[in-house]
């Protein structure tokens, strides 16, 4: 029984919607939300449509031959993409291969042999190198990798290795081997972070299983961890591979600029991202713009397909667990 | 204790352990020397050529002497500025739908996508900005009151467009790590759900969410590549929004592929101090996200 | 050890029997600072199973992965003492682990076959690391998964994925893995703890089975499967935090029926553990 003094309590409950479907509020919340998220991706789709009408004039004049095609002759109005598509996956493909072996053999040190004093600030360095804006790549590459390639490391090589298919010179201080070196640089980082993480996941139980039958540590590696960690590591240097593909300033400081089909390491040649980076500003007439921008069509579909693939893959390691795209 | 023969292959068992072993560790050590390298590299060539007037002083005319990066460091300073107005309320809606309200077949196509657009090369998502915006700005002229078709409008869009997924995903993540309990509790008290999410959700995800944002925005600081044919670059001061504009990485490149010494000083004092910039920001996060989640 | 159970030790030892003997002698065994067992010294019997029980957190597994050097595979740990394989200190400086490891095998409380492989290359992965050429990897594997009682049920599905098998059967085949690398002492941790009450009884006759060639040594925490399948039976106890010590050692019988330490009468009739 209540005591009479005590004062009711102030009545503080202001009508609020209904917490169901039909709360006016709610329901506009949610649609601008949903709005905003479909906008953002029906993006792709206008930018697949955008590119391909722009480019019409060059698609509708050269179609598929543009692929396959290596004359680029801007006042002629001839244009052929092959120089800058050989390019990028020449380019492309050999930093994948450097990346990959590198970045698989770090990411191993840091798992199984670094103590914790020497893994964490060595992760920490290798993912600093990720924050690096593009164009201070080029800049040493321009400065320091250019000049050291042309003086001291290819003359080295064309002493040695002369005899291997593509290396002849003359060896200037620009060219595929430059952006080769540059691309690798800049896709260690996520190499070496995605595999890391895949490596330390493999279950111990693995590990002691092998090691329990007399094996060697680089036996339980090779034999336990690698085949466990496959389908992780293989994402990890699919996703650098689409990386080192889009590419632009670093590999248009350092590539030579030359629309041939490169024949040597030594070669001055251009990728997709680079000639448009390049030539873009200065078109001659509207069919070189068209032209480019075709260029940047195919760079926009290779990409998205290489994508897919490492998503895919990725995908099914983490079994869809959310992979953050910051690295 | 072993056999002759067995003793032969153990020792070539443990030579190849040895071996690649060293292999390894040499690849652990040397994935580090590119940045090392780099940095030195800054370092030496950037220190030496700052100056105050980098701060105060527009850009020289080509060739001549003098003149500082002043309408660099301010353009880049305003196209974030523009980037993030343009680029996060999107970004952040998206993060919330994808989060709240996106859990079924519908918002794993959209996640589809929204990761598929984070991984289209910026040089592409300019051409795109240049495509659909630039060379539509004449229609617009009743609101800019200029023909400049290369604005500094363009260029945040174009930021805007790298920005947008990568905020939006992560965005998703911390909202997903605030615990389901804390909504429920929210709406046990009768709070309907929208407002729970911007009242108490998204503030509780919003550390997670800065530092994200804080990371995006290092990213951005540094393209220069989707702004060549958007914001164009500018050798004028210009805080206008519909005309060109010029920004530090952008500059970078132009004065590093000029003849001219001078400008090649001036292009490595900037990236000393584009590089500080984003460093200090990237690591600065990092940080921040470490003592979050002690 | 008494001088009945030495004798009852030599009775039964099959004629080619490879078993050797353990003897451990003051073993303290580090996790950093922490002593998971303290000071253990004992004699393990050759050909004959041995069980170690005690309650959780006594040191058990432990003092079981000390005796393969499986123990400083984690960090921070150490080893003082010795332990004498067929009376050589497999802690010696100049010794190596993995030399060590072929000879004391491992099964281990989870089945743990490779994933990515077949039944048949789990089976062999052993002996092809130890230089079997590929027609001698044939013979020892069908071999190995015979004695390990899993031929029959695997024999048309060898190239099959390992994981695909029920847990006792990938229990059995991860024995069949340890024995194909022909060790001499088989370490078993647990090894039922994760099966089914059918499966367990079909490892049980298995280590009966195994315990005529090899040394046979097992942590257990179910004391009935102890004084089921053991010959002799080790208590090991850990007092206020110092690390396990060994309480009793002796034959099966004796330590289920009338031990000689108050602790083990305490442990054994389930007052505590």
């Amino acid at each position: 029984m209540q005591p009479a003094d005590i004062p009711s309590a102030p009545n503080f409950k202001r009508p609020t919607g209904i917490f169901n479907r039909f709360d006016t509020r709610e329901l506009v919340f949610r649609a601008l939300v949903t709005l905003a998220a479909f906008t953002v991706a029906a993006i792709l789709m206008l930018m697949l449509f955008e590119l391909t009408r722009t480019a019409w004039p060059a698609i509708s004049k050269f179609g598929i031959s543009f692929l396959w095609s290596t004359d680029w002759n801007p006042p002629k109005e001839r244009f052929g993409a092959l120089p800058f598509i050989a390019g990028t996956i020449v380019t492309s493909l050999l930093a994948l291969v450097l990346g990959t072996v590198i970045g698989v053999g770090a990411a191993l040190f840091l798992v199984e042999f670094a103590p914790p004093w020497v893994r964490v600030p060595v992760s920490y360095v290798v993912e600093l190198l990720a924050a690096i804006p593009s164009v201070v790549y080029g800049l040493w590459g321009v400065f320091v990798l250019g000049p050291w390639i042309q003086h001291t490391a290819g003359p080295y090589i064309l002493d040695y290795f002369s005899w291997v298919p593509f290396v002849k010179g003359p060896v200037l201080s620009v060219g595929i081997l430059a952006a080769v070196v540059i691309l690798t640089i800049m896709i260690l980082p996520t190499i070496v972070a995605i595999s890391r993480d895949v490596i330390a996941a493999v279950p111990r139980s693995q590990r002691e299983g092998i090691l329990a039958l007399g094996a060697t540590r680089w036996e339980m590696i090779r034999i336990a961890v690698l085949p466990y960690a496959r389908s992780g590591v293989l994402g990890a240097a699919i996703l650098g591979l689409a990386r080192a593909i889009g590419e632009t300033l670093a590999v248009a400081l350092v590539i030579g600029n030359s629309t041939n089909v490169p024949d040597s390491i030594f070669s001055p040649a251009y990728t997709m991202a680079a000639v448009i980076a390049n030539q873009f500003r200065e078109v001659e007439n509207p069919m070189h713009e068209a032209s480019l921008i075709y260029v940047g069509l195919v760079l926009l579909l290779i990409t998205l397909l290489v994508n897919a693939i490492a998503r895919a893959l990725v995908w099914r390691v983490t079994r869809g667990q959310i992979t953050t795209v910051i690295e | 204790m072993i056999a002759a023969p067995v003793r032969g292959r153990r020792r070539r068992r443990s030579v190849v352990d040895a071996i690649a072993s060293g292999a390894m560790i040499a690849a652990g050590l040397g994935a580090m020397i590119p940045l090392f390298a780099i940095l030195v590299f800054i370092l030496l060539k950037g220190i030496p050529a700052l100056n105050v007037a980098l701060i105060t002083k527009n850009l020289a005319p080509p060739g001549a002497h003098g003149g500082g990066l002043k309408n660099s460091i301010v353009g880049s300073l305003m196209l974030i500025g523009l980037t993030l107005l343009i680029g996060l309320p999107p970004a952040i809606a998206t993060g919330v739908y994808l989060a709240e309200y996106g859990r079924g077949k519908l918002g794993f196509a959209i996640r589809f996508l929204v990761d598929v657009l984070a991984g289209v090369p910026s040089i592409v998502i300019g051409i795109f900005v240049y495509s659909a915006v630039v060379l539509n700005m004449g229609r617009l002229h009743w609101l800019t009151g200029s023909d400049q078709k290369f604005t500094a409008f363009a260029g945040g869009i174009a930021l805007a467009l790298i920005l947008l997924p990568v905020v939006a995903r992560v965005t998703e993540e911390m909202l997903l790590l605030v615990p389901q309990l804390t909504r429920e509790s929210a709406y046990a008290l009768g709070v309907p759900k929208w407002r729970a999410i911007v009242t108490i959700v998204l503030p509780a995800a919003s550390g997670g969410i800065m530092t994200g944002v804080v990371l995006a925005t290092a990213r951005i600081a540094g393209e220069a590549a989707p702004l060549l044919f958007t914001a164009l670059g500018n050798n004028f001061y210009s805080t206008d929004i519909f005309r060109p504009i010029d920004a530090l990485p952008l500059r970078i490149f132009i004065y590093a592929t000029g003849p001219f010494q001078e400008q090649h000083e001036q292009a490595f004092a900037g990236s000393f101090v584009l590089v500080m910039l984003v460093l200090a920001m990237s690591v600065g996060a990092r940080l921040a996200l470490q003592r979050r989640q002690r | 050890m008494t001088a009945e159970a030495r004798q009852l030790a030599d009775t039964q030892r099959l004629p080619d029997a490879t078993g050797a003997a353990v003897r451990v002698l003051g073993l303290t065994a580090w996790y950093g600072p922490v002593a998971g067992v303290r000071d253990v010294s004992l004699d393990f019997a050759a050909n004959r199973i041995t069980a170690i029980i005690g309650p959780s957190g006594c040191g058990k597994s432990t003092l079981l992965r000390c005796l393969n050097r499986m123990h400083e595979v984690v960090k921070h740990a150490r080893v003082d003492g010795q332990v004498l394989l067929d009376g050589r200190d497999i802690y010696a400086a100049d010794v190596d682990a993995a030399v060590v490891r072929e000879r004391v095998g491992m099964v281990f409380q989870r089945p743990n076959p490779f994933p990515t492989m077949s039944i048949w290359d789990n089976v062999g992965v052993g002996p092809r690391l130890a230089g079997a050429h590929s027609s001698e990897l044939s013979d020892i594997s069908e071999w190995a998964l015979k004695k390990a009682g899993l031929w029959n049920e695997v024999s048309d599905k060898l190239r099959t994925p390992a994981i695909a098998l029920s847990g006792g059967q990938q229990q059995r085949l991860c024995i069949a893995r340890c024995i194909a690398v022909r060790p001499e002492v088989i370490l078993m941790d647990e090894p039922c703890s994760a099966l089914d009450p059918v499966a367990t009884i079909r490892i049980e006759d298995l280590m009966r089975e195994l315990a005529r060639e090899y040394t046979v040594i097992i942590v257990t925490h179910n004391m009935h499967q102890a004084a089921r399948v053991s010959d002799f039976t080790a208590f090991l106890l850990a007092e206020d935090g110092q690390g396990g010590q060994l309480v009793e050692y002796a034959d099966t019988d004796t330590i289920f029926t009338g031990p000689g330490d108050q602790r083990t009468e305490s442990y054994v009739t389930g007052r505590f553990g």
